[in-house]
């Protein structure tokens, strides 16, 4: 089974070079809702949770740069939490947090562009986690990943 | 950005710990990050710190209200963690040591880059090549020392046999990525089918353009991590670059000293004429005007003080 997340590049580059090359995803067995079959597994994934939808509403956040759009903020609090968060836990140095942290706050539009990761999920195992359904947008199966290395997926971009 | 009053009895670390919750409870995005257990610490402080973004950020609708909290969310966590700090010095930090992203450093080019662009390759392409690499890879040097950079961006050729990578060497050195040069690494001429990092690439691109180095008792079109040591008292050649006489080359060199020794970062020296044909043969212009060596070797002469000058033959 392949399995598809959407994340924005800077997320990319913070856990390349802050949480050593360890990726957390969120992630999806479709990748794009609409295209399927009205009953086919994967067809009823909302658009906030859909891979696909994620990556247009992220690529057009950067199209069309704006100061105070919505998606960046929401990415921009939540990368600032996690620093934090991660500071506390001792998985990241109070430097690294303050990196991160300023990093987040002057990164260009650009670097807010969205990847999608493409994970075959053969040699998961165990370390991929369903989400509990109190936590999922719809009945539709998603999965988490909190270990995925660099050389356990592919990275696409489309222009 | 001022201090919110619902914060103001708490030390930084605890008032972060609020707002970081807070910031993760309240995520749309899935994707980015698992609240977990962190959302369920200081209930009621993130209740009395959200009824105050509430009032602060009241819009028009739902979605603009929550999107002016979300903003403040993350300038206030700027705020508490970084007040009283050098931004500038946390960025030149992050830079140092290859973690800043690639917009926020600041791309400079040497003099000698002339020669890259007499060959072809645009300041544009390497500008373009390190904010949209297809690949990087940041090689560690000594603690405040300049160190180097790889990135490498491919490039489809109209034919299969001109397709590239455009391979760009910058020193590191904080916030600046100072550009020492650019290579097409064309497919159809260098084998990469053993290359797994960006200074594979570059290894590969040597050993077929590159000339001849004396180093730590080897012979190699490429050096990387070798060290040379060095006997008290004495000037040593750290390496040497032969067969020079009569050729164009562009060379590349780094490394330091440590207690007794010599490190040698990279050192690589390709022969630009030998390039230049690979070019025309790919259908690439250039307008080179080469100066061709009277020496047949040159060598980085150190001692214990650290370099001591270039010795040529």
């Amino acid at each position: 089974m392949l399995l598809y997340s959407t994340n924005s590049a800077i997320k990319f580059n913070i856990a390349r070079d802050f949480l050593g090359d360890v990726h957390y995803c969120w992630c999806s067995p479709a990748f794009d809702a609409r295209k399927l079959a009205t009953y086919s597994r994967g067809a009823g994934m909302p658009e906030s949770s859909d891979p696909c939808s994620i990556y247009r509403e992220l690529r057009a956040a950067v199209t069309r740069p704006d100061d105070h759009n919505a998606k960046i903020n929401d990415q921009k609090a939540t990368l600032s939490g996690l620093a934090v968060k991660f500071a506390t836990d001792g998985r990241i140095s109070e430097e690294s947090r303050d990196e991160i942290i300023e990093i987040v706050k002057r990164a260009s539009f650009n670097e807010w562009r969205p990847l999608l990761y493409v994970i075959p999920s053969h040699t998961l195992g165990a370390r991929l986690k369903p989400v509990p359904r109190e936590k999922r947008a719809s009945s539709e199966m998603e999965f988490i990943i909190e270990d995925l290395k660099q050389s356990e997926f592919h990275i696409l971009e489309f222009p | 950005m001022v201090t919110l009053r619902s914060l103001e009895k708490y030390d930084s670390g605890t008032a972060n710990n609020i707002l970081a919750a807070l910031a993760l409870s309240s995520t749309a995005n899935p994707g980015v990050g698992e609240a977990a257990e962190v959302t369920k610490a200081y209930p009621a402080e993130q209740a009395a710190v959200l009824k105050e973004l509430l009032s602060k950020a009241a819009g028009d609708d739902q979605a603009e209200t929550a999107n002016r909290m979300r903003e403040m969310l993350w300038q206030q966590i700027h705020r508490v963690s970084l007040e009283g700090k050098d931004s500038d010095a946390i960025l030149a930090r992050a830079g140092q040591a290859g973690r800043l992203s690639p917009s926020l450093y600041r791309i400079k080019f040497i003099g000698y880059f002339q020669v890259c662009i007499s060959l072809g390759t645009k300041t544009s392409h390497v500008t373009d090549a390190i904010l949209n690499a297809d690949d990087v890879q940041h090689l560690e040097g000594k603690t405040g020392e300049k160190t180097f950079s790889i990135f490498l961006k491919y490039h489809q050729g109209a034919a299969a046999k001109d397709s590239f990578w455009l391979l760009v060497l910058a020193h590191r050195d904080g916030r600046d990525l100072i550009v020492q040069n650019a290579w097409r690494v064309y497919l159809s001429d260098v084998d990469l089918t053993t290359a797994k990092k960006p200074i594979d690439v570059l290894r590969a691109f040597a050993n077929v353009f590159g000339l001849p180095i004396h180093a730590a008792g080897k012979v190699d079109t490429f050096v990387a991590n070798e060290t040379v040591p060095i006997p008290p008292g004495q000037v040593i050649r750290a390496y040497t670059v032969k067969g020079i006489k009569d050729k164009a080359y562009v060379s590349t060199t780094s490394g330091y000293n440590l207690p007794g020794s010599h490190k040698i970062i990279l050192a690589y020296a390709i022969d630009v004429s030998a390039y230049e044909k690979s070019l025309h043969q790919h259908g690439v212009r250039t307008n080179a005007k080469h100066h061709f060596s009277r020496v047949d070797e040159y060598s980085l002469a150190v001692n214990e003080g650290g370099a001591v000058g270039l010795q040529v033959r």
